[in-house]
């Protein structure tokens, strides 16, 4: 397979750069420090990871130096001087164009796949090389995120949410619970009592009957009108709480309208200003000369003939110079212009390195030029297209306008009926029980001073009048206490779980349902996440016991995870296990690089890439002659794209192919 | 016979849910959509 690679404003180039990759071969971008050897390897694990959207793989994406670390921070990939930068990868049928804007935001046209941030990408920032190099084996991550577990860990972490909630909603039903019963005994004994103050109240007022008294008729009759008046006054004032409270709730009501009102204003001024931006964008658009743009799209193309003409020469030039190459010819004679010049091998590659950069200087003003021509054809077609579709956006604004305008209407039509009508007879209402009120009360006091100029008179009343008017009131106490206890329970009647009310005798029984199903759930979601990560690690060991055989390391026999609690086991030759302590940082470096192919080949063997940073400068020698033999195999067995960078002296980037 | 919807329980047809999410990687947000107006179906059927 062949693979193109262009990169526009990547890294401290601006501009374009363009690499031909090829498969089944290790390709080295070698060259001195600085050059962006290391950006050409971020480019290419940027296209083919993106989208990223998991928190830990931005994280990873962050250690790489592919995304920013915040928002505020600028993306590292974007050349300085330029706001956006442009990767384009094309292999194998796909095409991938990925845009990267200076704030980090990534527009991709590629469903990539966000682990190979985890298996392909072999660099020092590699989280396995990070693992092994801090001295922790714990593995578990790589079966989890590398296996359906970590869906069934996101899927559990919503299941658990609701578990919680489920478990506040059943404390706070015990508060309540505990209340009510608090209440229903004390209510219990004050009934109680009041029941033995309405005995003594009784046995009161049958003594006072008892005794002789003159007019006794017209004191008992006053006695029952005042009995009356308070009975009738009570029923007003319940009457007059009645309507204070429907008045509140008609003040909610109006404000509920009120905000519906100011919020189609809102999208009335909303639609409005798209319409204005819609003429601007109109007006613009009409102001674009045509034959101007026509012009100069005249004058760009004129400027591409020239240029082609050169590009014709080198490529005719390049074939030559290669047909040489190819044929290792020497000769005494210049194959162009048939002067007499010696021409070595060596001078046949430099000529052929020099015509490949005059091709890449022609290639990028085409590029640039055509850029430019398309800039300016869009904006023709711009200007026949967008002008109708425009147009008729704003007679659908227009009419968006219209139709909130009637609801804005027909809402304040709707208030002003409901003060008029509703509110108007609500405070009428009002008013006249008020007024009933105060005329019952002055009855009753009128009624209530005849009564006591009675009792004053019949002296012999008195304690027993007193005594009964101290017994109804601590009766009438007792009933406000029982009340209010009632009052209490009423508020306590429904319970909110997740959105829905449920009665309270209900309640429950609800939860504890809802309980028992969840453990159903989340024993199901525990097994299959402890059944993926058991079946990711079988894998994995079986593809690391694969590459062992292949790169025999001399103190190491077998490499594995273990099934148990997926921690890393390294077993020495003779069979024992060698202890973090005992390997050296080379030997650590060597694990990971087979744990990082295998953790490719075992989860990501269809993506046909895997790339390196300078990744065997801390190998030991042997180790890194055995573990390149091994790459340059799986390359060509596979049909891999390999791609290293390697530190050389060289003064520019130069692309090496290992056969 | 095939059982009624509101006959199934509850987990089972979540467990279906979670596992047809899983098959055609499905976004948390569809899940929990569909996770929680299942709850609330059953809250509503139980509470009767």
């Amino acid at each position: 397979m062949k693979a193109e690679l262009i990169l526009e404003n990547i890294g401290q180039y601006r501009g374009l750069k363009k690499y031909a990759i090829n498969s089944g071969v290790i390709t080295i971008f070698q060259g001195k420090n600085s050059l962006g050897k290391t950006t050409i390897i971020k480019a290419v694990g940027t296209a083919l990871s993106s989208p990223i959207v998991s928190k830990n793989l931005m994280l990873e994406a962050n250690k790489f130096g592919i995304l920013p670390r915040d928002k505020k921070k600028r993306a590292p990939l974007v050349n300085y001087d330029e706001n956006m930068a442009k990767i384009i990868l094309i292999y194998d049928g796909e095409n991938i164009e990925i845009i990267i804007n200076k704030d980090g935001t990534i527009k991709t046209n590629f469903n990539g796949n966000e682990m190979f941030l985890y298996s392909g990408m072999l660099t020092k920032n590699s989280k396995i090389l990070e693992n092994l190099a801090s001295g922790d084996y714990e593995f578990q991550w790589i079966v989890t995120e590398m296996s359906n577990a970590s869906k069934y860990e996101d899927l559990k972490s919503i299941v658990d949410s609701y578990i919680e909630l489920n478990n506040v909603v059943k404390a706070t039903l015990e508060d309540i619970n505990k209340k009510i019963g608090k209440n229903l005994s004390e209510n219990e004994d004050l009934i109680e009592k009041k029941k033995n103050l309405e005995e003594d109240l009784l046995k009161v007022q049958e003594d006072m009957n008892n005794i002789d008294l003159p007019g006794r008729e017209v004191y008992e009759n006053l006695k029952s009108q005042e009995n009356e008046k308070k009975a009738e006054i009570k029923g007003a004032e319940n009457q007059l709480k009645k309507i204070n409270d429907d008045i509140v709730k008609f003040d909610k009501d109006i404000k509920v309208m009120d905000d519906e009102i100011s919020a189609k204003d809102d999208e009335i001024n909303d639609i409005k200003n798209k319409m204005k931006e819609n003429k601007e964008e109109i007006d613009r658009l009409k102001d674009l000369n045509e034959n101007e743009i026509n012009k100069e799209i005249h004058d760009y193309q004129k400027k591409l003939d020239p240029i082609n003409i050169n590009l014709g020469k080198v490529l005719w030039g390049l074939s030559v110079w290669s047909n040489l190459k190819k044929n290792k010819q020497e000769s005494n004679i210049c194959p162009i212009c048939e002067s007499n010049i010696v021409i070595t091998l060596k001078k046949i590659e430099q000529k052929i390195n020099n015509l490949r950069k005059e091709e890449e200087s022609y290639e990028n003003k085409i590029y640039d030029i055509n850029v430019e021509i398309k800039v300016l054809e869009n904006k023709l077609k711009d200007k026949k297209e967008k002008i109708p579709l425009l147009k008729s956006q704003i007679d659908s604004h227009d009419k968006n306008i219209r139709d909130h305008a009637m609801e804005k209407d027909n809402l304040q039509e709707e208030k002003t009926r409901m003060v008029q009508k509703g509110k108007g007879q609500l405070l009428e209402n009002k008013k006249d029980i008020e007024a009933l009120i105060e005329n019952m009360n002055s009855e009753l006091e009128k009624v209530v001073g005849e009564k006591e100029d009675y009792e004053k008179r019949y002296e012999v009343l008195v304690p027993f009048v007193e005594k009964e008017k101290e017994l109804t009131e601590e009766i009438a106490k007792i009933e406000g206490k029982i009340e209010k206890n009632n009052e209490e329970i009423e508020t306590y009647k429904e319970i909110t779980l997740f959105e829905e009310k449920i009665p309270i005798e209900k309640a429950e029984e609800v939860i504890n349902k809802l309980s028992d199903e969840f453990d159903i759930i989340i024993d199901h979601i525990i097994n299959k996440i402890n059944e993926q990560r058991l079946g990711a690690a079988k894998k994995f060991n079986t593809t690391i016991k694969n590459v062992m055989k292949e790169i025999d390391l001399p103190n190491i026999e077998n490499i594995f995870l273990e099934t148990d609690n997926y921690n890393l086991k390294i077993i020495g030759k003779g069979g024992k296990p060698l202890p973090e302590g005992s390997l050296g940082g080379a030997e650590k470096a060597t694990i990971g690089g087979i744990l990082q192919v295998s953790c490719k080949q075992t989860y990501l063997r269809d993506f046909p890439f895997f790339i390196g940073d300078d990744l065997i400068l801390d190998f030991d020698p042997e180790n890194a002659e055995k573990f390149i033999n091994y790459l340059k195999k799986l390359a060509k067995e596979e049909d891999l794209f390999v791609l290293i960078t390697k530190p050389t002296s060289d003064k520019e980037i130069v692309q090496v192919e290992l056969q | 016979m095939a059982k009624k919807k509101n006959e199934v329980p509850v987990s089972e047809q979540i467990i279906e849910i979670i596992e047809n999410s899983i098959k055609k990687q499905g976004k948390k947000e569809d899940f929990k959509k569909k996770f929680g107006g299942l709850i609330k179906q059953y809250i509503n059927e139980w509470k009767k």
